[in-house]
């Protein structure tokens, strides 16, 4: 038995404190502890990036993190994009555009986009295509998703808002 | 699945994180980026007793020119590399290489530092390194040590480094006149291991290259220089020729493995093209054409 | 998967040989043998911990020698299983003098499965020849002493380990003892060197 740890993660704002195995996976963590079913686990070779969430800002596959390694770090999950009742430009994009079929890929889809389009803010088709490679969708052929990116990316400049992330 | 059980250590200096490989021994795995590690793990393939979390110690993650050389830190994230200014002006092959090791997500958590002491010959770090003939430094219970790149790899996913050393920093030597360099990878997808990719750096006067070290990726159980390539291009002036020889040089030089990437015959052949094309874009680099 | 090639000892046919069936030798040669032990007729069943890199594990191996015809060649059947994975592997070795050298041609066929061959399917081969090359280098290192302990009159050093721990070391002698107490010296060498070969045969295929 080795030891267990007790950590906090700020999920979306909020403090979650737990016991963990050490051995215990960021996104089981997010899902099971945080009762977070929005994040995804498509695969078990960190390949499809269904698990994307932020840690500090910055878009990781969760399913390959550590759950003691988010301990007194904040993480940002799919959760977290709309306020209130508003949608977030992307949530809005991936509706008006069709940018999702089953939606197994889409909140890791929209994670990424997240910190894309605060990095990039009037990116290309191809930009895109480029940015979303470490997520795969098996539905839509990504037309539709890069469709939904670029209606975001419009209305984000559009409204002025940070992209914050 | 899930990962076996370990023993988790989260030191806050490197002192402190070699202390703990040297106590641990062979039981212990540095827990960096990652991407390598915790994916075996997750097969239960690597199951470390013990994990050594260096993700918080501070000052390992630095990008800055310091005299002849540009340092990184062993923690420096891909992505750093793939957005730097710094890097897309000065060090272009490391630019290259920033935009093609796995996907975004990987590497806003892979290092450069693990990528280069997995020994992986697969990743595509060590190439470039060898290219570029850079120093690696380790720290170690009896300090820092520099060792330089070509004395590093020593086996399949195996370094000069001990097993209670962290590599720290890794010294990239800046470019002088005429220096040209470029990596050319060849994967089936976005974000797969190379079939074959090829680092070169070059030193140009007009069309004569005077220096040239090429490094290659994924076609060798322990990654290479391919020294014929080199000499094939040393002191000449670089024709359509000279390049088709050293593109045949490496290919004949290099090991591959047949595997679902291709054939032996397959990756030779890839091997000679992207050399050759690595060539020419650092020649267009040298000469200050486009990258 | 087929595995092949050539390797050139340094010393005479009959030594290689010996060399080659000597399972104390053999223990400490092939990378990680902790285990041998003697479980039928012509058979013997080893533990081997295999690592590369960050991987690594516990393999338990069943090997089963044929068709010996010494000093020149036989053949090996590999049954191994371990967490990791599994391989059912045939092996074929032949001698050839060449001076005072000889030549030993090696080839072979593996299957491997289990979730070490669907994740680790581009590091087969090179860890196979990764192994094979240590394991052989090491061989090669106990001819050559052998040979000059031979030419100087005297009893041939203990043999150079290559990363066995020293569990290997006593799991062999405990070996070669039990053989000795239950088998003629003729057919100890012949199943000792259908151990060794077979495990070092396990140890390429599996990790490979």
């Amino acid at each position: 038995m080795t030891t267990r740890k007790k950590i906090t993660v700020t999920i979306n704002g909020e403090a979650v404190t737990r016991e963990v195995e050490p051995r215990t996976l960021l996104v089981h963590f997010i899902r099971e502890d945080a009762n977070l079913t929005g994040t995804h686990i498509g695969c078990d070779t960190t390949s499809c990036g269904a698990c994307t969430v932020h840690l500090n800002g910055s878009a990781v596959k969760s399913c390959t993190v550590f759950a003691v390694q988010a301990d007194g770090q904040s993480v940002d999950t799919v959760e977290g994009l709309a306020n209130g009742a508003e949608l977030h430009p992307l949530q809005e994009g991936f509706w008006e555009k069709h940018g999702l079929q089953c939606g197994y890929c889409t909140p890791g889809m929209m994670m990424t986009a997240k910190e894309f389009l605060a990095r990039n803010p009037d990116p290309t088709e191809e930009e895109i295509r480029w940015g979303i490679s470490g997520n795969l969708c098996r539905c839509t052929g990504y037309n539709k998703i890069v469709e939904a990116i670029l209606y975001a990316a419009e209305k984000l400049r559009e409204s002025g808002k940070e992209a914050a992330v | 699945m899930i990962p076996g059980e370990f023993e988790y250590h989260a030191p806050s200096t490197v002192d402190e994180a070699v202390a703990l490989l040297d106590r641990l021994g062979d039981e212990a795995k540095i827990l960096a980026g990652g991407h390598s590690l915790v994916p075996a793990m997750r097969f239960r393939l690597a199951q470390p007793a013990h994990l050594v979390d260096i993700n918080g110690i501070d000052d390992l993650a630095y990008l800055r020119e310091e005299g002849d050389h540009l340092a990184i830190g062993a923690m420096t994230r891909e992505s750093a590399l793939e957005h730097s200014d710094l890097v897309a002006r000065r060090y272009p092959m490391l630019a290259d290489a920033g935009h093609v090791i796995a996907d975004p997500l990987v590497r806003n958590r892979g290092t450069v530092g693990g990528n280069l002491a997995h020994a992986d010959p697969a990743n595509d770090h060590p190439a470039v390194m060898l290219a570029y003939g850079a120093t690696l430094v380790a720290q170690g219970p009896g300090g820092r040590r520099e060792i330089a790149v070509d004395d590093f790899f020593t086996g399949l996913f195996e370094s000069a480094m001990a097993a209670n050393e962290i590599l720290v920093e890794i010294r990239v030597p800046a470019p002088g006149a005429g220096n040209g360099e470029a990596y050319e990878k060849f994967e089936r997808k976005v974000g797969d291991y190379a079939i074959s990719a090829a680092a070169v750096r070059l030193t140009m006067s007009g069309n004569t290259c005077t220096a040239a070290r090429v490094g290659l990726t994924n076609v060798s159980a322990v990654p290479m220089r391919s020294a014929g390539a080199e000499a094939a291009m040393a002191g000449k002036e670089l024709t359509e020729e000279v390049i088709e020889a050293a593109g045949q040089a490496a290919a004949g030089e290099c090991d591959p493995s047949a595997d679902l990437r291709g054939s032996e015959a397959y990756k030779r052949d890839v091997t000679r093209v992207l050399v050759k094309r690595a060539i020419r874009k650092a020649m267009a680099r040298a000469q200050g054409g486009a990258a | 998967m087929k595995v092949g090639g050539e390797y050139t000892f340094e010393g005479p046919q009959q030594m290689v040989w010996e060399t080659l069936l000597d399972p104390t030798v053999l223990a400490s040669v092939l990378p990680g043998c902790e285990k041998l032990e003697l479980v039928g007729e012509d058979e013997y069943e080893g533990a081997l911990k295999i690592k590369v890199g960050p991987v690594q594990g516990q393999f338990m191996g069943k090997v089963k020698l044929e068709d010996i015809q010494p000093p020149d060649s036989y053949t090996m059947q590999v049954d191994g299983r371990g967490a990791p994975g599994f391989v059912k592997a045939t092996g074929h070795l032949k001698l050839q003098a060449d001076g005072a050298n000889t030549q030993v041609t090696y080839e072979g066929e593996a299957q491997v499965g289990g979730r070490l061959a669907s994740v680790g399917q581009r590091l087969m081969e090179s860890s196979a020849k990764a192994i094979i090359k240590q394991s052989l280098d090491g061989l090669n290192a106990a001819v050559k002493s052998r040979g000059s302990a031979a030419a100087a009159g005297v009893d041939a050093p203990p043999p150079p380990k290559v990363e066995a721990p020293s569990q290997a070391e006593f799991a062999a002698t405990i070996a070669k003892e039990v053989a000795k107490d239950l088998i003629p010296p003729w057919l100890r060498y012949a199943i000792g060197a259908a151990v060794a070969v077979g495990l070092a045969y396990l140890v390429y295929t599996l990790i490979g």
